[in-house]
């Protein structure tokens, strides 16, 4: 009984009902910020292909082909950035709304198991996240030093 | 007495939920760090080449230069919420990590505190992007 006790103690944390509240709300939120996330995505990606429509750039008028093949990569360009950002949107709603959904049922039940595999969730929503900005940093770096470097050599 | 404490302690943070709480907070606090430093380098390159920038600005965009102190304004207002933003983030993984090596559940509802407010910050982020995307379609 007493090396049971220390178990729990020495390894086991106690979800407080406090620590519930807490919680429930950072998963409710995340399942807002989610949703209105892809949300936000689809819209900026029906925008941009309406605007590229109606766009100028792509109007016939004069050297016909340069502007169609203009418009070609122009849409093209266009389909794939939207492709990557819609995938990347979508992998991360999927993980934050499955927080969201797992962690609120687990607590609602008081299932472990459920709550584990909600923070799960969050886990994989992190990484990803933290994995997007070093993709990031190491781009803006690469830009920097190509304006750099172009910078110098015009000099 | 019993009773009391298994309807308060029912859930309990086992070892695998542990390491996922550890997770979350170890790629949460580098990405706060990163975000902040990412944004106070933003802040300084354009507080270093901030009147070239909109000189060049008013000459593109053919707008008023009294404008200028307004954009300036929304900059700086966005950069101090970036940095609140991210310093939530900060907060609630330094945190949960205190909670899980102290083994103290206030702490813990602390840091989940703090990253409702992350979650709830970051909402708002949202609708504003979404509203100033379709403020530049349509207006």
């Amino acid at each position: 009984m007493e090396n049971q006790y220390s178990n729990t103690s020495l390894f086991d944390l106690s979800i407080t009902d406090n620590v519930k509240t807490q919680l429930k709300g950072a998963a409710s939120w995340a399942g807002v910020a989610a949703i209105l996330s892809l949300a936000s995505t689809i819209i900026s990606i029906i925008l941009q292909f309406a605007g590229t429509g109606s766009s100028p750039k792509i109007r016939r008028t004069e050297g016909f082909n340069e502007t169609a093949i203009q418009a070609q990569a122009q849409i093209g360009v266009l389909i794939i950035s939207s492709l990557i950002s819609l995938g990347l949107t979508g992998l991360l709603f999927y993980f934050l709304y499955r927080f969201a959904s797992l962690t609120k049922k687990g607590l609602d039940n008081s299932d472990q198991e459920m709550v584990s595999n909600g923070l799960g969730g969050l886990s994989s929503y992190f990484i990803t996240m933290g994995i997007l900005f070093i993709l990031g940093m190491a781009v803006g770096l690469i830009g920097i030093l190509g304006v750099v470097l172009v910078l110098a050599s015009k000099q | 007495m019993e009773q009391d404490q298994s309807s308060l302690f029912s859930l309990e943070a086992d070892s695998v939920m542990q390491n996922r709480l550890k997770t979350i907070s170890g790629w949460a606090k580098f990405i706060a760090i990163a975000g902040i430093v990412m944004v106070l380098v933003a802040g300084f390159v354009f507080a270093l080449a901030g009147q070239a920038f909109f000189d060049k600005l008013v000459e593109l965009m053919k707008y008023d230069a009294k404008l200028n102190s307004l954009l300036i304004g929304v900059f700086i207002f966005f950069v101090a919420f970036a940095i609140v933003w991210f310093y939530l983030l900060l907060r609630a993984s330094s945190l949960i990590r205190q909670g899980i090596f102290t083994r103290n559940p206030d702490q813990l509802a602390e840091g989940f505190k703090m990253m409702k407010l992350y979650f709830m910050l970051s909402a708002i982020v949202t609708v504003c992007s979404l509203v100033i995307t379709l403020a530049g379609n349509f207006i």
